[in-house]
């Protein structure tokens, strides 16, 4: 399936201001980390991603929200806060998932580690957040169990 | 691009939803047995008085329609953020949204 953006733009245009910008004015402000999206192993992901596979686990500055059982995949919703100082980045992975790096978000100055969206779970998984904070790796866990499989869309 | 952003006690928060299909590379069309190519969003960024206040780099497990809440310090009311986004084909999207 193809969209048109000007068909999603008109379908939003309540009080909003949209704008189509050529993509080379675009710069990207941190490389996209190709290597580490397309890593089918939780710890190769790591590896790309942070250099490191240092990970301390359960750490009890970090909160992951995410439901013990979910009927589909499609569409699960997460949530990752957290009261690391210095806070960097917050990354999340889908252990069972054939390309287990989700996201990665960078956490300037200012902006609160209290990030919310919807991820696709292939299968019953272990969930975890990785964030990183004055240069050390912390991580929390979780698991959820996926009724039915397949994530077509 | 669906944005809001509502401010509360110093906190910006931020709610956006994407129209994109997110396709994974993987799925196969049914009407013509054919692999349906990856098109997905590769990174959104989130600006507010000429500072990035959120860079997220996403893949393929993000779900359609990508949904995104964060927040920031530093906003005021009437203030604007830009939005855009980014995908693997070259599109992108830029909307500017006011602080309510």
């Amino acid at each position: 399936m193809s969209l048109n953006r000007r068909h999603f733009i008109s379908v939003f245009t309540a009080a909003t201001t949209a704008l189509l910008i050529p993509f080379h004015i675009i710069a990207a402000v941190i490389p996209w980390p190709r290597k580490a999206f397309s890593a089918t192993k939780i710890e190769d992901a790591y590896q790309s991603l942070f250099n490191s596979n240092l990970i301390s686990v359960n750490s009890k500055k970090i909160k992951l929200t995410v439901p013990k059982t979910s009927k589909t995949g499609h569409a699960v919703a997460v949530n990752i806060t957290s009261t690391l100082e210095e806070i960097e980045s917050i990354s999340l992975f889908i252990k069972n998932n054939p390309k287990p790096l989700v996201a990665t978000f960078q956490i300037p100055e200012g902006t609160i580690a209290d990030i919310s969206t919807h991820i696709r779970i292939y299968q019953t998984s272990t969930v975890i957040a990785v964030a990183k904070a004055a240069g050390e790796l912390h991580s929390k866990s979780q698991n959820i169990r996926i009724l039915s499989g397949g994530c077509g869309e | 691009m669906k944005v809001k952003a509502k401010i509360e006690q110093g906190v910006t928060y931020v709610r956006i939803l994407v129209d994109h299909p997110m396709e994974t590379g993987q799925r196969i069309d049914t009407e013509t047995s054919e692999l349906i190519p990856a098109k997905y969003i590769q990174q959104l960024t989130c600006e507010h008085s000429g500072k990035l206040v959120l860079v997220a780099q996403l893949g393929i497990d993000v779900s359609k329609n990508p949904y995104l809440a964060f927040s920031f310090k530093g906003g005021k009311k009437g203030d604007s953020i830009s939005i855009r986004w980014n995908d693997n084909e070259g599109d992108s999207l830029m909307i500017t949204e006011t602080i309510q």
